[in-house]
């Protein structure tokens, strides 16, 4: 009896519709479920913020470990993880992915990715930076240039795209941006001059829907800022995930170094779109507009950081904003509708720009390219900031970023393209140990000035979460994960984790209980108050 | 050509252990055209990582004699092959295995000593070292001393003479570095930090380990002292210090003259 029971049990349970797990809706009101992390930088806008408010300033003093997860592959872990209704979705170095119950740590699934032996990652070695969710796919996207799509449920494999040819040097190392049935992707590469671009997919097919080439082509918009044959490995990758404004149907996305990054002389003109913000039609991938922050770039100044989005008023006007604390030392505050330039500042002390014009055009310093004999300069090649993410808070409305005060001597060198090899031309020697430092940085992104900074020992590799309780959590190379007062800058707690800290910090809720996590060399370790919470659910 | 010259002022540049360093150029393995093109190759494929002329940066310099990963040339041309899992050294699968075998001498050579003629008696800089200098109470040379000063057992591959003798009569004008984990060095390993404890004691010692929120220090009779930096009143870092005493005086010429010989003399070979 008991067996016909479960037997029919199971028959209705397949006879009824696949339930989309994460429906485009409910990407597009995140706020209204803090308990979830469900996209790469927490919601469209890209603020890395979580409303949860159990953890204060009062109570930080008590946040203890909660889980540890060891990853199974050796190499530091760099991903964000997602989490969605108590499952949590993180990628190891090498971009494996596993699913975790987020309450325990305990394993659910994992997808063992195989790379092929021969894998080009010319300048930042296999890592991934995390997924992608919608409906009940998750997305990631691999070293050898593939996006694979997985069901949420088991980690099956729905399909895979082969966006790009890794023998010429194009990888992903980006997580993924997914919403409204697409799935949009960044390409690395820039140093084995690939010729870069930003894709989009149909998420339930992996059809390419648009690429939009970030080095225009002869006759195309932008390659009057080329000369010759240099625009086919002109670089320009798109390494860092972007964020979207669904109001106006908009991506917005970072476009990294042009090809070759040191060797200026080979690539005359401004190089458009490297070194921009580009604006792009998510229904059709053409371009809206562009900004570009460093015009032909020689120092490496990607502007592969987080575009963060949020509104307010300008000079008394209401506006739509689109900010960037940018690689080569300014901070940038643009109009995200028309990409007009509002404001910019420098936000660590660099010495290759008077300044900037009013239209937010650098007014270059004399005998700042690389030469031969070398040319000290700051920022050095990683820049007053780096891939990993700022954090913006709607309470405070301040921006916080972690910036990076190092100077380095740049070189000069000759360069002949050779597919699958570095195309560089040059490199630097950094000025490191204690004459360099970082600092966490609140800014007022309105006037681009900083409200309070706390100093960091050594110029750092992790991102910025902030919360509705008042904290912004971040971490050091020397594995200390901390907290501090959003308001004050003061630090609140800190625990030291036992390795380099470079990812990005999250946190998510289950049972009432506050949680935050955070990727440590191997290890993804999650923390959260000592004693039960509050209403928590047993 | 250009970049030979380029590597010896990188050289100046910056100070490094390996002070006074021999241009590649004086190497006897790799010289003229193909030093030029191994020069070239290192610079297009490994300066991104481990910095224009093998100094450092996100990956470790080879401005050492010793390679923690490479220890044989067979297992350097095996990492620069094959790379090390894990990490950001992806292995170079598309260099041929004769670019590999150049990159390793280059690599080697960057790490190297160029031979020289030292003047004085290293027998008798033996007994100094072990009798009156007292050498032995802070360094540990061939396994026997006290171990927080730097070893000495190879110093004679790392360091030369004229670097050796200031070492002697100007102790902290260079200090050996450490690259400390997983940081972009060089940080100074010996450097002298003083502090003042919440309740008004003042430490001194040298920098064992330092983040935002701690501080280790040893302390002169060796004691280690775990410190929050917050709970502190204050903190000077004191560069160009040294506990070590100089031994300009102490010693005549001719005595440090027979102590650098000896120093010199210390390969490390077993
Ligand atoms: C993308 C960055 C990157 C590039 C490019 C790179 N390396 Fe490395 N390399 C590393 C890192 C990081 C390590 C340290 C790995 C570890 O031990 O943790 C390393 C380690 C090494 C080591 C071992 C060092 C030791 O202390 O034992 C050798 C030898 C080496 N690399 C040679 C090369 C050569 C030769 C090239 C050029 C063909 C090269 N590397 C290019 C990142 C890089
Ligand atoms: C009180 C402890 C102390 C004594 C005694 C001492 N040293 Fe040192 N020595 C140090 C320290 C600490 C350093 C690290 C650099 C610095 O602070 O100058 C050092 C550095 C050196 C160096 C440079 C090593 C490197 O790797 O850069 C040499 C060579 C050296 N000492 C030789 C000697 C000799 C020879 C004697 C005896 C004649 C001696 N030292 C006595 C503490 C000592």
């Amino acid at each position: 009896m008991r067996r016909t029971l479960s037997a029919a049990a199971t028959l209705a349970a397949a006879a009824l519709p696949l339930l989309a797990q994460v429906p485009d809706a409910r990407l597009r009101d995140v706020r209204r479920e803090p308990a979830n992390w469900l996209t790469y930088s927490g919601d469209f806008g890209a603020q890395r913020y979580s409303p949860l408010a159990q953890i204060t300033p009062a109570n930080v003093g008590s946040l203890r470990p909660a889980w540890v997860y060891q990853a199974t592959e050796s190499g530091a872990m760099q991903a964000s993880p997602l989490v969605v209704d108590g499952v949590m979705y993180l990628t190891e170095f090498r971009g494996h992915v596993v699913a975790l119950d987020a309450r325990s740590g305990r394993v659910l699934w994992r997808y063992q990715q195989t790379l092929p032996e021969k894998l080009l990652t010319l300048g930042f070695g296999p890592t991934n930076r995390g997924v992608a969710v919608l409906d009940s796919t998750v997305f990631v996207g691999t070293a050898d240039a593939r996006l694979v799509a997985l069901d949420a449920r088991s980690g099956a494999v729905r399909w895979t795209a082969a966006v790009a040819d890794n023998a010429l040097g194009y990888a992903i190392t980006a997580a993924p941006l997914a919403f409204g049935g697409l799935v949009v992707i960044g390409i690395s590469g820039a140093e084995a001059g690939i010729r870069g671009f930003l894709d989009a997919y149909d998420a339930r097919t992996g059809e390419r829907r648009w690429r939009f080439h970030t080095i225009p082509a002869p006759g195309e918009p932008g390659s009057e800022t080329w000369s010759g044959d240099a625009w086919k490995t002109g670089g320009g990758s798109t390494w860092v995930t972007g964020s979207y404004d669904p109001a106006l149907n908009v991506v917005y996305w970072g476009v990294g170094n042009p090809g070759p990054d040191w060797n200026g002389d080979l690539r005359p003109g401004d190089n458009l779109f490297t070194c921009s913000l580009i604006a792009i039609d998510a229904a059709t991938g053409r371009l809206r507009w562009h900004f570009q922050y460093t015009p032909h770039d020689t120092h490496d100044w990607d502007a592969s950081q987080i575009p963060v989005l949020f509104d307010g008023k300008f000079k008394g006007k209401p506006r739509r904003f689109v900010a960037m604390a940018n690689r080569n030392g300014f901070y940038y505050l643009l109009d995200r509708v028309t990409g007009e330039f509002l404001l910019g500042e420098p936000y660590i002390r660099q010495d290759w720009a008077e300044g900037l014009d009013p239209k937010g055009r650098p007014i270059l310093r004399p005998n700042t390219e690389p030469t031969e004999e070398g040319t000290p300069l700051t920022p050095n090649l990683h820049g007053a900031t780096n891939w990993y993410s700022p954090a913006f808070s709607p309470g405070t409305g301040l921006l916080y970023v972690a910036s990076r005060q190092m100077s380095s001597r740049y070189f000069k060198a000759p360069v002949t393209y050779e597919p699958g090899r570095f195309f560089m031309g040059g490199g630097e020697t950094e000025f490191g140990g204690d004459s360099a430092q970082g600092a966490v940085q609140a800014l007022d992104p309105l006037s681009g000035k900083a409200r309070w900074r706390f100093p960091l020992f050594s110029p750092p590799w992790a991102g910025l979460l902030a919360t509705g309780g008042g904290l912004v959590f971040g971490g050091t190379n020397e594995g200390v994960f901390f907290s501090l007062d959003a308001a004050s800058g003061r630090p609140l707690w800190h625990f030291q984790t036992g390795a380099m800290i470079q990812a990005n910090p999250i946190a998510y809720a289950i049972g009432g209980r506050q949680y935050v996590a955070i990727a440590a060399g191997g290890t993804l370790q999650v923390f959260s108050l000592v004693g039960s919470p509050p209403g928590a659910s047993p | 050509m250009r970049l030979l010259s380029l590597s010896s002022l990188i050289w100046l540049a910056i100070a490094a252990p390996l002070a006074g360093q021999a241009d590649s150029a004086s190497d006897p393995v790799l010289a003229g055209a193909e030093l030029a093109a191994v020069e070239r190759l290192f610079v297009s494929q490994c300066a991104r990582c481990h910095g224009m002329g093998g100094t450092g940066g996100i990956a470790p310099s080879f401005r050492q004699p010793k390679l923690r990963r490479a220890p044989t040339d067979d297992a350097m041309v095996r990492v620069i092959l094959s790379g090390i899992p894990g990490t950001a050294m992806a292995g170079f699968w598309n260099l041929s295995e004769d670019e590999a075998r150049q990159l390793t001498a280059y690599v080697r050579s960057l790490g190297r000593l160029p031979p020289e003629r030292v003047p004085g008696d290293s027998g008798r800089g033996r007994a100094l070292y072990a009798g009156p200098g007292n050498c032995s109470t802070c360094h540990i040379l061939a396994g026997d001393g006290a171990g927080w000063a730097p070893d000495l057992t190879d110093v004679g591959r790392r360091l030369n003479a004229a670097f050796l003798r200031r070492a002697l009569i100007e102790p902290g004008a260079d200090q050996p570095v450490l690259p400390l984990p997983s940081v972009h060095g060089p940080y100074p390993a010996y450097l002298v930090i003083e502090v003042t404890t919440g309740s008004g004691k003042t430490l001194s010692g040298t920098r064992v380990s330092e983040d935002d929120f701690t501080l280790v220090l040893r302390a002169v009779d060796g004691r280690l002292h775990s410190l929050e930096k917050t709970s502190l009143k204050a903190l000077r870092k004191l560069p160009g210090q040294s506990p070590m005493p100089s031994y300009a005086t102490a010693f005549s010429a001719e005595q440090l003259d027979d102590l650098v010989a000896y120093l010199a003399s210390l390969k490390g070979e077993q």
